[in-house]
């Protein structure tokens, strides 16, 4: 009898309480997959790895495809989160997908360090007109076009077969979209840019989580080729990257022109376990695993805590 | 990680070369995915692959079957549909149907110039309308489902040395800014050269300066050519996220207007000698302003704008009345109206005095076009889908001087529109 009563209050009380503690106390498990962009990849691996680590129960599968396949991805109810490295279109928000802005980065151009150009890219930049002279309407076709001087040779122009956040915000940079772009497509971002050191009178374009090795250096037989931003006809110090840290500076201050967001994006309200994951992608212990992973930008504190705010 | 040894590797590159002959890239990208997947070849192999492949593209690329010209021309056009009923007290009113139809193309020669010709209907002697009337015209007996006449409506070079600079030349779109098309019809096509400086100072202010070159009459004796010159300066500042103001001050100057023969698409208000010629020169100061707004009215309508423009003909002499003129108007709803259920709401008020303009400029629909008038206009647009949208436009004018003659007397004017474009 006194056995009956004591289960009977310990129940009573864990009704009244909601079974909440039992829950709060309950250690997330189950799978979440994530599919899409290449620039999202490396960090969105390196958040899974973390996240695997915290919760030994949950496991969490990431795969590339570019954004293209991220967003059809999420919107066909295929994966969890879709990684997409562009601005939502309006149909897709239609379609029931909610955008959760995660990163920042950029798009940077992408030429052999054999290419007998680079010295004259390196003293000059390209500016706007240029590039879409090569890129939009195929005015620019050779080398000298560019810098100036007679290196007479034909650009090789390479560009994104996949649908993706790199070519659309490229694209976007010259005022079009991804299926103007000219050039020879290659499927992904590694592709891409071992056409463009392969092939010394190459030019393509690259995530910044592509181009810069895990020391900060641009990876090697590759330049990034600078844009005249100011359009002085001069490649400004402050125009050329050899590293991370100098690309990262002008990023954030605004100075890079091919910049763009990341999002995640998830079909309907994120909840449950996808909810977790992405407090987790968006917490101070996420903000430090994308620094040190260093393929893209953390969002600061204040954006962060904001968007957190928003997932409530 | 399990490879296969070297001979696995070349059979699985022999599958992939054999796929080449009759596969889209595509079809390669999935097959290298697969062989990955399987374990066949690393990402890494799979990935110089692809790069070797693409570079090889380069050297075989065959000539597009569409020429390059092609994909960096621009062609466009539209089409109107229209029904008018036109009033005027004292005679019958009548009703027409009538088209305009405009077809052009835009082509960029190399970085920096651009081409464009456009053909319309319409007639060389009026260059204030590319509309055509269907059946035989008013009180005329020309021939019924006639072929309508197709003109030459622009044809310019453009030469662009720097983004902030677009220097044109030929017959060309107006290149002055207006806010109203009370005192230019948005029909004329101005005909010599002219010149847009944009300049941004920050993200918030960007001055502009316009310039017009306009030959109105061209005859060998140099006495007779009849020139018009715009100089326009203006500036652009976004107040703040919902408010825009834009400003302008054009001074008109003509050479050989006075004196010239009447142009034959007058609209007969001017001032004129006995011998039919310009009694007066039309030079002038324009002030334009508009303001524009997002979200107004409490967030009712997505924009609202209000506008005006004002002329003063300083070059009349001080005997002579009727040479200030003006317009002011709202319109609001959407900036654009481009899409199904997109609208916008327009009202103008304008009173323009005998000679403060020259007559051949202003909206021929607007009291046939000319001056020493007060009307009202007010138009409703209202998209029917993308490219397609229908227009209502009505105008209530009179003339400024009471006189029982019909040509003075009040008219109205309602006209609706089925616009397509592409």
């Amino acid at each position: 009898m006194k056995n009956i009563i004591i289960s009977l209050l310990v129940a009573s009380f864990l009704s009244v309480s909601g079974g909440s503690v039992l829950a709060r106390d309950k250690e997330p498990e189950g799978t979440i997959t994530l599919s899409g962009a290449w620039a999202i990849y490396p960090t969105a691996v390196a958040w899974a790895e973390a996240f695997q680590k915290k919760y030994s129960k949950v496991k969490i599968d990431v795969s590339a495809g570019g954004a293209g396949k991220g967003a059809a991805d999420a919107i066909a109810g295929l994966v969890d989160i879709g990684m997409v490295s562009r601005d939502p279109d309006p149909a897709e928000i239609k379609k029931g997908i909610t955008p959760i802005y995660i990163l920042h980065d950029a798009v940077f151009p992408v030429t052999s360090d054999k290419n007998p150009a680079v010295a004259g890219l390196l003293k000059k930049g390209v500016k706007l007109s240029t590039w879409i002279g090569i890129y939009i309407d195929g005015l620019v076709t050779t080398w000298d076009q560019v810098v100036g001087s007679k290196v007479d040779k034909k650009i090789h122009v390479y560009t994104r077969s996949d649908s993706c956040g790199a070519a659309q915000s490229w694209a976007a940079y010259l005022g079009k979209k991804q299926e103007d772009l000219k050039g020879v497509g290659i499927y992904g971002d590694p592709g891409l840019l071992e056409a463009a050191k392969r092939d010394p009178i190459g030019l393509g374009f690259n995530n910044f989580s592509y181009i810069f090795t895990r020391d900060g250096s641009v990876v090697n037989g590759a330049r990034i080729v600078p844009i005249d931003s100011n359009e002085n006809g001069i490649a400004d110090s402050d125009e050329i990257y050899t590293n991370r840290e100098a690309a990262i500076k002008a990023i954030r201050a605004g100075r890079y022109p091919a910049t763009r967001k990341n999002y995640f994006f998830v079909k309907g309200k994120p909840g449950g376990l996808v909810k977790e994951f992405i407090e987790f992608t968006l917490s101070e212990e996420g903000a430090k695993i994308v620094d040190e992973t260093g393929a893209s930008l953390s969002l600061p504190r204040a954006e962060r805590e904001k968007i957190l705010k928003n997932l409530e | 990680m399990r490879i296969v040894p070297v001979a696995g590797w070349f059979l699985a590159a022999q599958l992939v070369l054999a796929t080449l002959s009759f596969a889209a890239e595509t079809d390669v990208d999935r097959l290298l995915e697969f062989l990955i997947k399987e374990r066949v070849i690393t990402q890494e192999k799979a990935t110089e692959f692809r790069a070797d492949l693409a570079i090889k593209k380069q050297d075989e690329k065959q000539p597009s079957a569409v020429p390059d010209w092609v994909s960096r021309t621009k062609l466009k056009g539209d089409f109107r549909l229209r029904y008018e009923w036109d009033q005027n007290k004292g005679q019958s009113d009548y009703n027409r149907a009538r088209i305009m139809a405009r077809l052009g193309l835009e082509t960029k020669v190399n970085e920096k110039v651009k081409l464009g010709i456009g053909i319309a209907t319409g007639s060389s002697s009026d260059p204030r309308t590319s509309y055509v009337t269907l059946g035989t015209n008013v009180g005329q007996t020309n021939t019924p489902d006639s072929a309508k006449n197709v003109v030459l409506n622009y044809a310019y070079g453009e030469y662009t040395p720097f983004k902030e600079l677009r220097l044109i030349g030929g017959k060309f779109q107006d290149v002055i800014w207006r806010p109203s098309d009370v005192f230019w019809d948005t029909d004329i096509n101005p005909e010599g050269a002219g010149f847009n400086f944009d300049y941004k100072l920050n993200s918030k202010v960007g001055l502009f300066w316009n310039e017009l070159f306009n030959v109105l009459r061209n005859d060998d004796r140099t006495s007779k050519q009849v020139f018009m010159s715009v100089t326009q300066p203006g500036v652009n500042i976004a107040v703040n996220d919902e408010i825009n103001l834009k400003s302008a001050l054009a001074v008109n100057v003509f050479s050989n207007i006075k004196g010239a023969a009447k142009f034959s698409n007058s609209s007969g208000t001017n001032s004129l000698t006995a011998g039919n010629q310009y009694k007066y020169n039309y030079n002038s100061f324009q002030p334009s302003l508009e303001l524009s707004f997002k979200e107004p009215f409490g967030g009712l309508v997505p924009y609202g704008a209000l506008f005006g423009d004002y002329v003063y003909n300083f070059s009349l002499p001080d005997s002579a009345t009727g040479r200030g003129g003006y317009d002011f108007g709202l319109k609001f709803g959407k900036a654009k109206v481009e899409n199904w259920k997109d609208w916008q709401a327009k009202i103008i008020y304008s009173k323009v005095g005998r000679d403060a303009w020259l007559d051949i400029f202003p909206d021929s629909s607007r009291y046939s076009g000319k001056t020493n008038d007060q009307v009202v206009e007010t138009q409703f647009d209202f998209g029917l889908g993308k490219n397609t949208s229908l227009t209502l436009d009505y105008y209530y004018g009179w003339n400024l001087i009471k006189s029982n003659s019909a040509s003075n007397a009040p008219a109205q004017v309602l006209q609706v529109d089925w616009n397509v474009k592409f």
